[in-house]
């Protein structure tokens, strides 16, 4: 049985992590899920990410997923209430702080800044997800089919991952 | 900017939070925000963008708690964080349902393995989309090789990482040097 204030500490970190693109938690998401505490195989760990991203809305309710598999709708109120909700409450405070005062041009520099350091964590994050997921010729395959596809035509996602799940279905053992 | 009714409101945020497919979801908010309601003019929601930006968290939650809180204060935040997540929320929980009732089965694991192989796939290209927007400083190049050594190669966790790297990255690009 997963100890949820464990869980909730983790998500807790994750949230603050998440900057510029949410797949930057992905290496601590990792290194927490997988490595430090044996919640999830690589393989399982994959699947989550993969999972995730076929469900509409924001990114990153891979949590809500892997949250539900790990500890039902207990672990659901951990991962919003630990990953989510800090964050965004945060947002709401600053965003009414931050309109009471004048612009600062480091308002832009931050985000110049900030662009490099999002960039580099989700390379980051691509590097972690695509070891777990990448594991023998027929997915190296599959996933140089995924980014082709996305590459010569605007595809909407969710049509890519559906037709990865087919080609999975009909490939030999 | 016209408030608009909470419930209205709450209920632009659902529509948007389930139909969403795959990314992009930014457009929406401003498709629905701006241009077919005219709560906000499109300065208020480049603002409200760049704060989400700006700050810890999903980007896409953070956004609509932000409105939440311009139109109705903190109530209106929290109800808008928890309705964005509702729709994607309730899938993953049928999703993990069905899954796991399927999977002694073998085609089960050989789907799931191809989903995952094109997930990382799809992400890579996010990577490629959006890596002009890391074109600032000359040494941004540098950054993003220094994250990614030190979080892969080093296996640093995260936290300090960040804490080293993004003030220093945050000065190479400070006013003036663009």
């Amino acid at each position: 049985m997963i100890d949820l204030l464990e869980l909730y500490l983790v998500y807790l970190k994750l949230g603050f992590l998440a900057i510029g693109g949410a797949a930057g938690v992905l290496p601590e998401m990792y290194r927490e899920f997988v490595v430090v505490h044996g919640w999830m195989t690589d393989a399982e760990f994959a699947q989550a990410y993969a999972i995730g991203q076929l469900a509409p809305g924001p990114n990153m309710l891979m949590q809500m997923y892997v949250s539900y598999q790990l500890a039902g709708f207990g672990g659901l109120a951990v991962a919003l209430l630990g990953f989510f909700a800090p964050t965004a409450a945060i947002c709401a405070a600053f965003s009414r702080w931050w309109y009471g005062r004048a612009a600062s041009p480091w308002t832009a520099a931050i985000i110049r800044g900030l662009a490099p350091v999002a960039l580099g964590l989700m390379v980051s994050g691509l590097w972690t997800v695509g070891q777990a997921a990448i594991v023998d010729g027929k997915t190296a395959v599959i996933a140089l089919g995924a980014a082709g596809l996305m590459l010569t035509r605007r595809v909407n996602p969710v049509i890519v991952i559906a037709l990865a799940a087919v080609v999975g279905y009909l490939s030999p053992v | 900017m016209t408030q608009p009714p909470l419930a209205k409101f709450l209920g632009r945020v659902l529509f948007i939070a389930a139909t969403a497919f795959g990314g992009g979801m930014g457009a929406h908010y401003y498709h629905h925000f701006v241009e077919r309601t005219g709560w906000l003019s499109r300065d208020q929601f480049f603002q409200d963008m760049t704060l989400a930006q700006l700050l810890p968290g999903p980007n896409m939650v953070n956004v609509v708690a932000i409105i939440g809180q311009r139109f109705y204060g903190p109530l209106g935040a929290a109800l808008a964080t928890m309705v964005v997540l509702l729709p994607g929320t309730t899938l993953l929980v049928g999703l993990a349902s069905l899954i796991a009732a399927v999977q002694a089965n073998t085609a089960t694991a050989r789907v799931m393995d191809a989903v995952a192989a094109a997930a990382a796939g799809l992400l890579a290209m996010t990577i490629v989309r959006l890596a002009p927007s890391a074109k600032g400083a000359r040494f941004n190049v540098v950054i993003v090789l220094v994250i990614v050594g030190l979080l892969i190669v080093v296996r640093l966790p995260m936290v300090p990482v960040v804490l080293a790297v993004a003030p220093i990255a945050i000065f190479l690009n400070r006013p003036g040097t663009r």
